[in-house]
């Protein structure tokens, strides 16, 4: 307790030169929350976002079905089991059929993938009910990266052409009836969505689906049933955490930036702070301080600046994240480029774990870099610290 | 009784690739209650006698008995706890430390000692009171004069009534009015508390004081003398 009280007299003493390292230490404190908790929320919204829109509270596929190989797609469907239908007149579930095509706009072609989704479907949160406007042409749903690629607007027309069950060549009609803005991109690039009766009879199938989806809030669904193999969401999503986890890694490394600068800032404080009190440390162990508790009280010094800098963070980082968490962040829309599948506002996500680990690895690597130049202590001749020589 | 005895103390240091010797064949008895002088010109070994007699450093050669402990064979922590507990310093320079005002720079030693706040505020008004700066308790050691940060720096050696109190060079950086105060008043407490002061110092001034002054000469004592000290009460008397 003595050391704690001589240690903090002894930084709050050195006026200016605490306060600028504390100020250092505590930017860096709140910045690594923000970029960790934005990090965080990035990759909850995503996740969020996903599950609304295309897995809900997981996937039943067909046995056959295996996004990863185009090529099986067209084969991968099978007529839905009894107790699937029975979810899906319960609004439970709701089935997706799916082929391969061609989509052809003003002279040009481009592969897509064709979907069914019925169009009264609550499972999920795709505006399926537009699929229900009357038009000659079969109604079609896009996503605007679509649009943008094939230059199609609402209302817009443009043929498809597909294989039905014989592999002839077929095609017929579209109508763009509308244009979904979605932050989730496997649901828009290189898609359309009709309704699912309508691709049935375009492949001349019957109550066939590729895969099916379950409402999120089904608490125990069904572990498979025949020809299907139940997807849980942690199992769908294991692509996109493995991919959060990448760019959660790349983040570390404007955390290690953001912590050196202020490990510098207090390893820099503590080497000159040993250089220029030398006469202090030789004349603290002549009153009878051993060198253990004057390397303890150096030590402490440093760490108490982690300390104010966590403390002065607190004053004006809490207001300012808990504000940003609760305005969110709008992000530029070319982010979207970027591989991520970003919401309009990011919601940053600064969890108790979150506060604890940065708390934990400020206060512990500042203590550690503290420590380090003061091993000079007990190598140092009170006699010529008395002296204030350097040996 | 003997609170200081040294036998044969030789002390080394190393030079680049040669040996210095600071210290040859020094065998001293200080008593209790002395008040004495090691004196002698710059690097005649006076401080590092001083130093060694304070636990500060140990001989090359030789034995150092202070207060009953053998300097040589103490551990950083028992030199620490002898220090503490029963020696005083005074610097030339006074090491006040900045940032502490008077009384807590008074203070430290007691706190070290563990001892609680009340007897601890007491013994430090007592000890201000005695070398007369009581009214700048709450002053940092950069607002005082030199004569007062060195009243300080006696009041520090003092506050726990210290068997020992080791001055090295205490009046060489204040001039000769405050000299004189302040020796008369090491003398004072000497008289009055009958703690031994020993001091290291080549100032005439001190000189008058001392009641035994031992000379060293490169490293080796060439007399020890007895003597009435010759205090001046006033600066004119000089």
């Amino acid at each position: 307790m003595l050391t704690f009280k001589l240690a903090l007299k002894n930084i709050l003493g050195a006026g200016l030169r605490t306060w600028l390292n504390v100020i250092i230490l505590s930017i860096a404190f709140v910045a690594i929350i923000f970029t960790q908790g934005f990090i965080e929320g990035m990759g909850n919204a995503m996740i969020e976002d996903m599950k609304e829109m295309v897995y809900g509270g997981g996937q039943y596929w067909q046995e056959d079905y295996d996004p990863q190989n185009p090529l099986t797609i067209k084969e991968s469907h099978s007529k839905l089991p009894a107790e699937f239908q029975k979810m899906i007149d319960e609004d439970k579930m709701t089935p997706v059929l799916l082929t391969t095509g061609s989509i052809y706009v003003n002279g040009n072609s481009q592969t897509i993938q064709i979907k069914g989704i019925p169009p009264q479907q609550d499972v999920v949160k795709l505006p399926t009910e537009k699929l229900e406007t009357q038009s000659e042409y079969i109604p079609a749903v896009i996503g605007s990266r679509m649009a943008d690629k094939v230059n199609l607007k609402k209302n817009d027309l443009a043929t498809i052409r597909w294989r039905d069950k014989n592999g002839t060549f077929d095609a017929t009609d579209i109508e763009v009836v509308h244009i979904m803005h979605t932050s989730v991109q496997i649901v828009d690039n290189g898609q359309i969505w009709i309704p699912i009766q309508q691709l049935r009879s375009m492949m001349a199938v019957n109550n066939h689906a590729t895969f099916t989806i379950l409402k999120r809030d089904i608490e125990t669904p069904m572990a498979a049933a025949s020809g299907w193999i139940f997807k849980p969401t942690d199992n769908l999503l294991e692509d996109v955490i493995k991919m959060l986890e990448t760019k959660t890694s790349a983040s570390s490394f404007m955390y290690i930036v953001l912590l050196a600068m202020g490990l510098l800032a207090i390893f820099d404080t503590q080497v000159l702070s040993i250089f220029r009190r030398k006469k202090e440390i030789g004349t603290l162990i002549a009153l009878g301080m051993t060198r253990r508790k004057t390397i303890l009280l150096f030590t402490l010094e440093g760490a108490l600046h982690g300390l104010l800098g966590l403390l002065v963070g607190a004053i004006y980082g809490i207001p300012a994240l808990a504000w940003i968490a609760n305005k969110g962040f709008k992000l530029p829309d070319m982010m979207d480029q970027f591989g991520f599948a970003l919401s309009a506002r990011i919601y940053p996500s600064f969890g108790l774990k979150l506060l604890l680990m940065t708390t934990i690895l400020v206060l512990g690597s500042v203590t550690i870099v503290s420590f380090l130049p003061t091993r000079r202590i007990a190598k140092l001749e009170p006699t010529d610290a008395l002296q204030g020589r350097t040996q | 009784m003997a609170i200081i005895n040294t036998e044969g103390i030789v002390k080394r240091y190393p030079m680049g690739k040669r040996k210095f010797t600071a210290l040859r064949d020094i065998n001293l008895e200080v008593e209790k209650g002395e008040f004495t002088g090691i004196v002698g010109p710059s690097g005649s070994g006076k401080t590092t006698l001083l130093n060694i007699i304070g636990a500060l450093d140990h001989p090359t050669e030789g034995s150092a008995t202070v207060l009953g402990k053998k300097i040589e064979t103490l551990s950083h922590k028992e030199a620490a706890e002898l220090r503490n507990e029963r020696l005083g310093f005074i610097f030339q320079t006074y090491n006040l430390l900045p940032v502490y005002t008077v009384f807590e720079n008074v203070e430290l030693p007691l706190l070290l000692l563990k001892m609680d706040k009340k007897k601890r505020q007491e013994l430090v008004e007592t000890a201000l009171d005695r070398v007369g700066i009581l009214d700048k308790i709450n002053s940092k050691p950069a607002q005082l004069s030199g004569g007062e940060r060195q009243r300080v720096s006696v009041a520090r050696a003092m506050v726990k009534e210290p068997d020992l109190v080791l001055a090295d060079e205490p009046t060489a950086n204040l001039d000769v009015e405050n000299s004189h105060n302040i020796l008369n008043m090491m003398l004072e407490l000497n008289r009055n508390l009958g703690t031994t002061f020993l001091f290291a110092t080549h100032d005439e001034k001190v000189m008058r004081y001392l009641r035994r002054q031992i000379t060293l000469t490169d490293g080796m004592i060439t007399e020890d003398i007895e003597k009435e000290p010759q205090p001046v009460q006033s600066v004119r008397e000089e």
